[in-house]
């Protein structure tokens, strides 16, 4: 039995694509233009092949919802000169901000662009768990704002006992760079990382500085 | 590319010039031992003191990327995990081991005789802060940098410009003063040296292309604009032929052949290096998303 | 912050507070000894209240807790937010917290466009003062002027016209910007009415043809069972429809969710890979738009021909199935059976046929038509995209057959389809505030407004008029009371715009809102109206929930901003009506009088609103924890619970429809008719794309354009295949210009493979906006859209649009 670790739990297979956890992330946060520390990916792949006078669809699609992932080994916190990133006896890896010079070097070492900069504050920002909320014994903003009930947390043990160990579901990156603390439940198009056929479709609502 | 980035391109080519500098001067001096030139006080004095000023410059610039630099105050807090601390550190101890030099040139402290021993540090630890550097960009989910074209690009960067920075100032200040049988060997180790970086370079296009070909990626890999590409070449072309050119007719000269020809050639090459770096960045992409 | 400083009123005053906190349980008694108000306003205002001990929650910023109903558009959902107020500030908002979440009774979780709030309460743009036009009518050119001349004026005008026309020549327009009793057209309407009337219409934008079409099959438009019992359902299809994103009703799609979990197959026909389609179905099934009947055709072919249809279930309770179903004296008329198997027209419907209409391979068809004939029970739901489209009856009156020959009618698990009000009394009723009788008799078709307003006088039966055999008026005035539909959301926008721009049609038009819409911008006066926070109002749970949102006041109406009451209320004194239309009441005494209609209606059992207000739940539901099904007595037992039809049966085969006389587009079997803009039609030369314009998730209609949060999570853009784009050289995020005989846009483009080839996807609702040359920069799909309308319903056909891509 490892240290504590609280992760996310995302079931994509019933994901509407709403952006309620979003836009409930950034009223909690007063988040600035920009600023999406929970984001909702649009994976899409496939074609339509003419078939005398039907179209054959061989579209498929998908969403992920995605904040950080508080991962096992945060390579954010390990390539900050500053350690202004720290990881909380919950697991949680938290800015603290008085500490940071807004370098951005983490930002190049998240592999799911959960590190996001603040220009008005000149500082990184990112997901906090919500601690406050959990302090208060309360779930986080995005996890009680899901229409579809799509989001929730937990132990990390508990929820790969619960569900299986599933973090590699593309866009996602590979799992052994950063050991996220996360359970996808995948949707039935669900490819894994790294495939080449699948393209992010809604990138310009990202809006990841790249 | 973002536009932070912009002081990275500066700091980073100039502190691996200074490098440069620093680190031939040293390996010139051991090959060509015995030139009375090298051992010229005003020539030791001037890249001495034109690397410190070019280290100063490039921490300077580096404070510009950051947009809370009051806290980098904390920089060195993680050199246990963070190659950035680590580079930090470095360059911190390359500028002070520098200063050191200039100030044993100019005081005469330690003693003339202790600057070699200096001289020494400063480029061991110049080769150190390039390494560390490049080891700052090979991070594993960024599979454009991650690759030793990071690595060989930024010694070849050293070589480079240090070598013809370290030519320019041999010109500067040999000028007419020196009978030029003594400038010459030193001269040609530079142009050696330069031949060298530029092979390396040529050879280094390929080992970074398979980096940024990779196709597992989920987000499309980014382009740099059509004109760095171009400039980055033509430029290149331009600044190796005319060096080259002058090269071969220095050769035909027992005096100093249009010294002019050397700054251009070092100006062309620098801008080419801008451009090459700040495709390097551009060309960042990371896995997932 | 100063509370007595009536400057800072609008922000500094905080409600009558009541919340539940987590760490102290407070009495106001306590709150006010124990000192932990320091805020005078705050103090203030709690003790300017009735002060009744209210449940109050204190955060650790000193924001406190109110929960109220989330401003109620004309959305589909009606949720709760929980609001911390500071400072007599909203500063963050969260949604409906209750402490259980089952299926009898979900919590009412807001979303994207509720969880924004903020950002479209206090934008900058909202209107403040009363102004009016200085410029040409259209220009959008203002002066601010004082609430008393701006009433005096629409005063004035109002009694002019009535004098020299007629009542009928006002119109108070179709207005679903609010749904809060307080705010929203029904006020306006209210005085109208005491005022001598203004012309009335019918129908709605959004269910022209559907409300239209469905009591010619069942002889009611209750035919929705109670939403828990589609998780008894084994075989979904939402035809059409997209609850994710439009949230039919708060929680639709939690219900097609739970459904599925427990067993339930869903499929999804739709031109788009909708948020739906990814999320709740099993399979996507791209349709060609405007085909969807001739894919119902198809499926009763492989469902009659397969013998899957329920013989038993149409012998005894429907009529017009086959030629021993016909009523009397028309035997010989083509019945369901006859059209299907092409008896009379030679045309046999089967999946084949459909395959070149729909585009959907034939087999295909097959496979879905044998699903939906024989698992049971099943749900066909019905979208109304599909029904605002050029012949938009028959979709509703195919999938009612479907329905009906497959039995799934009055189960348990199935679902009649139509328009499906939920039993047992046509479910909530959106607004209770009373607007009285209209002394003007005549109607129009609410889509025909722009008509009446060119040759009123012209109309009548045969274009949709009744009450009345022509209408006295051409319409003279509009008074437009949250509504943007005399430009953004009424067909053909640069036709509305010359009609309004010319002052001897419509002589004056006063409109009143919280912004400066595209409407807005043709008004002669504009009156600024407060929030749905800044107001005591009330809503229900829209066409499906049990329930009882409040939304109490939170602050007082910002800069010179009122309750589109208030207006009303003023303007009643300066019409000489103001008792008979306050009755003395003001909008919280309206709110109690709402709480109370609906105690001695459909909730016997709810509490006081002083009660209501005190438990800061925000809501009041009714758990269902035994959902009724719709018309199950009628199927049970037929002769002795008739259908309100004229043969008390469900009329496959509709004599009504028959006499009509109008058998190429009003057939009395519903029938796949070929759309008079076509892909299939020689207009397809020129504009060989479809568009559609879909209910997209950032607006709702064309309120909350302009959040800066919902265009960075959804941006306006047309939606277009890569096969129709690399055609025409497009690449995504091209600017393309959208375009038809009718109008013409510049916006971004998205190419994605989740729409079909051949059509592409304007979003509904973004405010034109036209530069110089009159392209609108925006993406209004309005400038696109034909004002002709449907044959039986007179509706709005607004979905039928080809259209043109290129880059720009």
């Amino acid at each position: 039995m490892g240290k504590k670790q609280l992760a996310f739990y995302f079931d994509s297979s019933s994901c509407s694509g709403c952006k309620t956890c979003q836009v409930a992330c950034k009223d909690k946060h007063d988040s600035g233009e920009g600023i999406l520390w929970r984001r909702v990916y649009e994976a899409a792949g496939g074609d339509w092949v003419k078939d005398g006078n039907a179209w054959v669809p061989n579209v498929y699609s998908y969403y992920i919802s995605m904040a950080c992932n508080h991962c096992v080994e945060p390579l954010c916190l390990y390539s900050c000169p500053n350690n202004a990133i720290v990881k909380n006896d919950d697991g949680i890896v938290l800015i603290e901000k008085d500490r940071c010079m807004g370098c951005r070097y983490c930002e190049w070492n998240c592999p799911y662009g959960a590190l996001q900069f603040d220009k008005s504050q000149g500082v990184m920002t990112k997901c906090t768990f919500c601690d406050d909320y959990l302090a208060e014994g309360k779930k986080p903003s995005c996890i009680t704002a899901c229409p579809m009930r799509v989001l929730d947390i937990g132990e990390l043990e508990e929820l790969e006992k619960e569900h299986g160990k599933s973090n590699e579901i593309f866009p996602m990156p590979r799992a052994h760079y950063t050991q996220p603390a996360i359970v996808v439940k995948p949707h039935r198009d669900a490819r894994m990382a790294e495939n080449v056929e699948m393209k992010i479709d809604n990138l310009e609502e990202i809006k990841n500085e790249q | 590319m973002n536009s932070n980035e912009w002081p990275l391109v500066f700091f980073t080519l100039l502190s691996q010039m200074t490098a440069g500098i620093i680190i031939i001067s040293f390996i010139v001096g051991l090959f060509v031992r015995n030139s009375e030139l090298l051992s010229d006080f005003e020539l030791k004095r001037n890249y001495f003191f034109v690397s410190l000023v070019l280290m100063v410059i490039a921490l300077a610039i580096s404070f510009f990327h950051l947009s809370a630099p009051l806290q980098s105050v904390f920089a060195l807090a993680n050199l246990q995990t963070s190659w950035l601390s680590r580079e930090i550190f470095c360059m911190s101890m390359f500028t002070f081991l520098i200063a050191v030099c200039c100030a044993a040139v100019k005081f005469g402290i330690p003693g003339i005789s202790g600057l070699p021993y200096w001289h020494i540090a400063a480029a061991f630890t110049g080769l150190l802060l390039v390494w560390i550097m490049a080891r700052l960009y090979m991070i594993p989910i960024v599979p454009a940098w991650n690759n030793y074209a990071t690595m060989i690009g930024f010694f070849t960067s050293i070589f480079l410009l240090g070598g013809v920075a370290l030519l320019v100032i041999l010109v500067v200040t040999g000028g007419k003063s020196f009978p030029f049988d003594q400038l010459k060997p030193v001269m040609w180790a530079l142009i050696v040296v330069v031949s060298l970086a530029v092979v390396a370079k040529l050879l280094n296009v390929f080992l970074f292309q398979s980096g940024i070909s990779f196709t597992g990626g989920s987000l499309p890999p980014p382009e740099a604009p059509f004109s760095w590409h171009v400039i980055h070449v033509i430029f290149f072309v331009a600044g190796f032929f005319l060096l080259a050119y002058w090269a071969y007719s220095q050769m035909q000269h027992t005096e100093l052949y249009r010294p002019q020809m050397v700054y251009l050639s070092f100006a062309l090459l620098f801008v080419s290096e801008i451009f090459g770096r700040a495709i390097f960045y551009a060309l960042y992409y990371r896995l997932g998303m | 912050m100063d509370g007595n400083n009536p400057d800072n009123a609008g922000r500094s005053h905080v409600p009558p507070i009541s919340a539940i906190d987590r760490r102290c349980f407070l009495r106001l008694s306590a709150f006010f000894s124990g000192g932990l108000l320091a805020s005078g306003s705050l103090l203030g205002c709690l003790q300017g209240e009735e002060g009744k001990g209210q449940i109050v929650s204190v955060n650790d910023d000193g924001s406190v807790i109110i929960r109220a109903g989330c401003p109620s558009h004309n959305c589909g959902g009606r949720c709760v937010l929980k609001l911390h107020v500071r400072d007599g500030e909203i500063v963050r908002i969260e949604t409906d917290d209750r402490p259980t979440d089952d299926i009898s009774d979900p919590q009412l979780r807001a979303c994207i466009r509720g969880r924004s709030y903020r950002r479209r309460q206090y934008h900058p743009d909202r209107l403040k003062y009363p102004m009016k036009r200085v410029g040409e009518r259209g220009e959008g050119k203002f002066e601010r002027i004082s609430w008393d001349e701006a009433l005096e004026i629409l005063a004035s005008r109002l009694k002019r016209v009535k004098e020299k026309y007629g009542n009928s020549a006002i119109l108070v327009p179709y207005g679903t910007g609010s749904y809060n009793q307080t705010n929203g057209r029904q006020t306006a309407a209210r005085l109208m009415n005491l005022f001598g009337g203004s012309l009335g219409f019918y129908n709605s934008y959004s269910w022209a043809c559907i409300s239209r079409a469905t009591p010619y099959v069942y002889g009611t438009s209750v035919t929705g069972n109670q939403r828990q019992d589609w998780i008894n359902s084994r075989y979904i299809i939402m035809w059409g429809w997209n609850p994710a994103e439009m949230r039919d009703g708060t929680n639709s799609e939690f219900f097609i969710k739970k459904a599925r979990e427990n067993g339930a197959r869903v499929i999804c026909i739709d031109p788009r890979m909708s948020m739906s389609a990814v999320s709740l179905a099993d399979e996507w099934i791209p349709i060609r738009p405007g085909t969807d009947t001739a894919l119902m055709s198809a499926m009763a072919y492989v469902i009659i021909s397969e013998d899957l249809h329920d013989k038993d279930f149409i012998n005894r309770c429907c009529i017009g199935f086959d030629k021993s179903q016909m009523p009397d004296g028309l035997e010989e008329e083509e019945s369901y059976i006859d059209y299907i198997f092409g008896t009379k027209d030679g045309v046999p419907k089967t999946p084949g046929w459909a395959e070149e209409i729909t585009g959907i391979p034939a087999r295909t068809i097959i496979r879905i038509g044998r699903e939906y004939g024989s698992i049971k029970p099943a749900m066909l739901y019905q979208g109304y995209g599909m029904q605002r489209r050029a012949y938009g009856e028959q979709p509703v009156l195919g999938g009612c057959v479907l329905a009906a020959i497959t039995g799934n009618v009055g189960i348990s698990g199935g679902w009649a389809s139509g328009i499906a009000l939920q039993v047992a009394d046509g479910g909530p009723l959106w607004n209770v505030f009373p607007t009285g009788r209209n002394p003007v008799r005549e109607m129009i078709p609410v889509f025909l407004w722009t008509e009446a307003v060119l040759r009123g006088k012209e109309m009548g039966p045969e274009d949709g008029v009744v009450g009345g055999d022509r209408l006295q008026n051409n319409i003279k005035l509009i008074w437009c009371v949250a509504s943007n539909i005399l430009i953004n959301q009424h067909s053909d926008v640069n036709r509305s715009a010359e009609i309004l721009k010319d002052e001897n049609l419509v002589e004056f038009i006063a409109f009143q809102d919280q912004f400066m819409t595209p409407s807005g911008r043709f008004a002669d006066l504009v009156l600024p109206v407060c929030t749905q926070f800044e107001v005591w109002g009330l809503q229900d749970g829209w066409k499906y929930g049990d329930e009882v949102i409040i939304n109490p006041k939170i602050y007082d109406p910002p800069n010179e901003a009122k309750s589109d009451y208030r207006i009303c209320a003023e303007l009643s004194e300066k019409l000489g009506l103001k008792d008979e239309f306050t009755q003395g009441r003001d909008e919280r005494e309206w709110i109690e009088w709402a709480v109370n209609h609906f105690r001695n209606t459909r909730f016997p059992e709810i509490p006081s609103l002083d009660q209501l207000h005190e438990k800061n739940r925000g809501v009041y539901s009714v758990p269902v924890e035994k959902p009724k099904v719709a018309l199950s007595d009628f199927r049970d037992d037929p002769e002795n619970n008739p259908l309100n039809t004229p043969t008390g049966k469900i009329e496959i085969f509709s004599r009504q429809l028959y006499d009509m006389d109008k058998p190429d587009v009003i057939p009395p079997v519903p029938k796949y008719i070929q759309e008079w803009e076509s892909p299939f039609g020689e207009e397809s030369k020129r504009f060989p794309l479809q568009a559609v314009g879909h209910h997209y998730m950032p607006r709702v209609h064309s309120i909350h354009d302009q959040i800066d949060w919902l265009e960075e999570a959804f941006p306006q853009r047309v939606f277009i295949n890569p096969l129709d784009a690399s055609d025409r050289g497009i690449k995504n995020g091209d600017q393309v210009r959208v375009y038809n005989e009718r109008g013409e846009m510049v916006i971004p483009c998205r190419v994605t493979a989740k729409i079909m080839p051949g059509v592409v996807n304007i979003p509904q609702g973004a405010w034109w906006t036209p530069d110089e040359e009159g392209v609108d920069r925006r993406g209004c799909v309005n400038v696109l859209t034909s004002h002709k309308w449907t044959p039986l319903a007179f509706g709005n056909a607004q979905h039928t649009i080809m259209c043109q891509v290129e880059k720009a």
